[in-house]
């Protein structure tokens, strides 16, 4: 009987692959021990589908996966307690100076270079400490992977 | 000061070893960048598509093998990236594919699996990616029907075809 190599293809595919049922099995081996070209067929198929098991593909470098890794939901939140934590202090102490300066300014006693001494020093204070926090702010926008390996 | 979100997905996880995170990512990324070729498109994607899992819960509500219903989500995102992307763009990465392998790996990898996957890459996608996911990734048939919502009776002919082409045009170094 002549071989219908073509209509053969598809099954010597799912034999390669071990998706064929048992009696489709036994017809592909018995094709394959008369028909030269079915059992040439196979070899390609099969030497095909080992070297491309073994193809190397690129990796994610370390910095992808770790980024990858992170939860974004939760740092939203982590960024938003530390906004409202830092806004609360800003806000307490800004108030505790305020009050406390409006009580010495009022005071004719005290000594003219404290009046300029004090407010000079707060004002100078929350000037370092908004520069700190904008630098922080900064930092945290630009992505901190960045510059580690692309 | 990140959660990780692996430390969420443990806690669904534990039967399949290659389940964890990293193996997902893994394969993800493999799978991403064969559909996508270009390196940091198929990152977006494995992020992408380990964040939606996670926060919509999917991931731990899973139960049994997660690989091929990863690869799936890994697939649906890759092939919407494909159909953003411009004809400008396309052009770009296809010249990449060109000459994606330094000539060192060129040499370290052997120059038939050079070849196939210089063919691979610019073979029709659909084609492509179902000799990968049966061949690169070892998927069963019916897992190749799950990640391609494709029917599994066609998944054998399907794949088939895609061998004969590939086999077509690696017919004079076989
Ligand atoms: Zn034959």
């Amino acid at each position: 009987m002549k071989c219908n190599c073509e209509d053969i293809e598809t099954l010597l595919s799912g034999y390669l692959d071990g998706e064929l049922t048992q009696g489709d099995r036994q017809r592909v081996e018995v094709i394959m021990e008369d028909c030269e070209d079915c059992a040439k067929t196979f070899e390609e198929m099969k030497k095909l589908r080992g070297e491309i098991g073994g193809i190397e593909y690129e990796h994610m470098t370390e910095a992808e996966r770790l980024k990858a890794a992170k939860d974004p939901v939760a740092e939203t939140g982590a960024s938003l307690g530390q906004i409202l934590v830092i806004g609360g202090f800003i806000l307490f102490y800004g108030s505790c100076i305020y009050l406390a300066l409006k009580e010495m300014l009022a005071n004719p006693d005290t000594p003219i270079l404290i009046k300029i001494g004090l407010p000079a020093i707060f004002l100078g204070f929350g000037v370092l400490l908004t520069s700190v926090v904008i630098d922080r702010i900064k930092a945290s926008k630009t992505d901190p992977y960045k510059d580690v390996e692309i | 000061m990140g959660i990780a979100l692996r430390d969420k997905m443990n806690a669904g996880q534990g039967e399949n070893a290659q389940d964890d995170i990293e193996s997902l990512s893994d394969h993800g990324f493999a799978l991403a960048i064969q559909l996508l070729g270009r390196h940091e498109d198929a990152a977006d994607v494995v992020q992408d598509s380990l964040r939606k899992l996670v926060h919509s819960g999917q991931y731990n509500a899973r139960r049994g093998p997660k690989r091929a219903w990863f690869l799936k989500v890994i697939r649906n995102g890759a092939l919407d990236v494909l159909r953003k992307r411009k004809p400008e763009e396309e052009a770009a990465v296809a010249q990449l594919k060109d000459d994606d392998l330094s000539p060192a790996e060129a040499v370290e990898q052997n120059e038939l699996k050079h070849i196939i996957r210089q063919q691979l890459g610019t073979m029709d996608v659909a084609q492509r990616e179902i000799i990968l996911l049966r061949d690169f990734h070892d998927l069963t048939y019916a897992e190749i029907a799950e990640v391609m919502e494709i029917r599994a009776g066609t998944v054998m002919s399907r794949l088939h075809r895609a061998r004969q082409e590939l086999r077509q045009r690696m017919r004079r170094y076989l």
